[in-house]
């Protein structure tokens, strides 16, 4: 009889056991479950835009924005000046700005004595100095090298003998009309009609 | 009862049986607790909820007839003052109702390791002047009603014109030399979170209060 009743209280005990641990691993499920969410998600990546500038003289990059030359003679002397984006990976448009100068302080305010023989077919020479360049600089053609004048002309006799300093400034700039507005509004840039249309 | 008092000390291989009882007992009470709190904290009625079904959405964008969950900006539309635009569909592909919020954002790693959120900068947004029933609420984007399987293809609700719009601080030009975003790896998110409609209690329209959304 005794036995028989330890048998039962045993069974019942594991039945009470097996119930209990059987609610609880409910119970934790339902409330890890407690709310039923999704998510989705779409990315993308890449690198955020660049514009860089080069400056060579005669093929040879220079960090130097001045030019210098020797005058020789009254001709044209020979001297490449180019620009590239190299490294740039967004479109661009491009200005220049050229003053020349003797190393002994003579500013030349006119061409009378020397000047830079520049493409207007390439450029435009803006009312307010700068030339701006007449095309868009696609982001897949910034590493091609692009000529901002090829030599310089010397005009009067009274030049020889003296050295000239040209500083020349490129500058490049995105191509969208944000940027158009910012040169002209913001940095009063006196721009080409035909450079405004580039965007 | 008292019979087991008796008995059980002299069964010395069985001693754990009765601290798991104990333990489980104490289990059983916290999880009573628990879940009476979890299920009644933010509800107007002190009801459990329990949903049947699934809360599941795909969301993706059509590029070349194409479904896509990739986000391609061409470098030349994040210079300053673009505006890009995509097309971002949601279907409803689970059995449940549920509410669904959208946000996007726009992160540049400057030191090329840690991404950081410049969303000042270039700004995710979507046209709600298009996507009726979408209202901007503490920075993310909500469908202001339930929506089901139903409503998957139907342009008005879940087709949604996405934008980015790159402020003209970001600093892509030579006038801008110093920008520290300049030539920078960044990563864009657009996520698509959904929650079950029933128990959750937002409501719709004008009385929709994004604040109950619940998130696991």
């Amino acid at each position: 009889m005794q036995h028989d009743n330890i048998a039962k209280s045993k069974t019942s005990f594991k039945l009470l056991i097996v119930l209990l641990a059987s609610f609880c691993i409910m119970c934790i499920l339902g409330s890890t479950l407690a709310w039923f969410t999704n998510n989705n998600d779409l990315t993308g990546d890449g690198t955020t835009p660049n514009a860089s500038t080069y400056l060579y003289v005669n093929g040879t990059q220079t960090n130097l924005p001045a030019v210098t030359q020797t005058i020789t003679s009254t001709d044209n002397i020979s001297k490449n000046v180019q620009f590239s984006c190299s490294n740039s990976n967004i479109d661009l448009l491009a200005y220049v700005s050229i003053s020349i100068n003797f190393t002994d302080g003579t500013l030349l305010e006119n061409n009378d004595w020397v000047s830079i023989n520049i493409s207007n077919t390439n450029w435009t020479k803006g009312d307010d100095g700068r030339y701006y360049y007449n095309s868009k600089i696609s982001k897949t053609n910034t590493n091609n090298k692009i000529t901002i004048f090829d030599s310089i002309a010397v005009n009067n006799e009274y030049a020889i003998g003296k050295t000239l300093n040209i500083v020349v400034l490129v500058e490049v700039i995105q191509a969208n009309q944000t940027a158009i507005t910012a040169l002209e509004n913001t940095a009063g840039y006196t721009l080409p009609t035909n450079f405004k249309n580039l965007v | 009862m008292n019979s087991n008092i008796q008995i059980m000390p002299n069964r010395a291989n069985k001693k754990w049986v009765m601290p798991l009882a104990v333990a489980l007992v104490v289990l059983f009470i916290a999880n009573i607790i628990f879940i009476t709190v979890a299920f009644f904290s933010d509800t107007a009625k002190g009801s459990a909820v329990v949903t049947f079904g699934t809360i599941s959405t795909d969301a993706y964008i059509m590029e070349n007839s194409t479904k896509t969950t990739r986000i391609n900006l061409d470098t030349n539309e994040l210079i300053a003052g673009s505006v890009t635009q995509k097309q971002l569909h949601i279907d409803v592909t689970g059995t449940g109702d549920c509410y669904v919020r959208v946000t996007g954002e726009f992160r540049v790693a400057v030191d090329g390791t840690n991404y950081v959120a410049i969303n000042n900068l270039v700004t995710f947004s979507i046209d709600t002047t298009t996507a009726t029933g979408w209202k901007l609420l503490d920075g993310k984007y909500y469908y202001t009603s339930v929506l089901n399987g139903t409503d998957s293809g139907n342009a008005s609700k879940l087709t949604l014109p996405i934008k980015f719009t790159v402020s003209e601080n970001f600093g892509n030009s030579s006038l801008d030399g110093q920008s520290i975003y300049k030539n920078k790896p960044y990563r864009i998110v657009v996520s698509v979170e959904s929650c079950q409609a029933e128990g959750t209690q937002l409501g719709s329209g004008n009385s929709f209060d994004h604040t109950k959304w619940v998130s696991n």
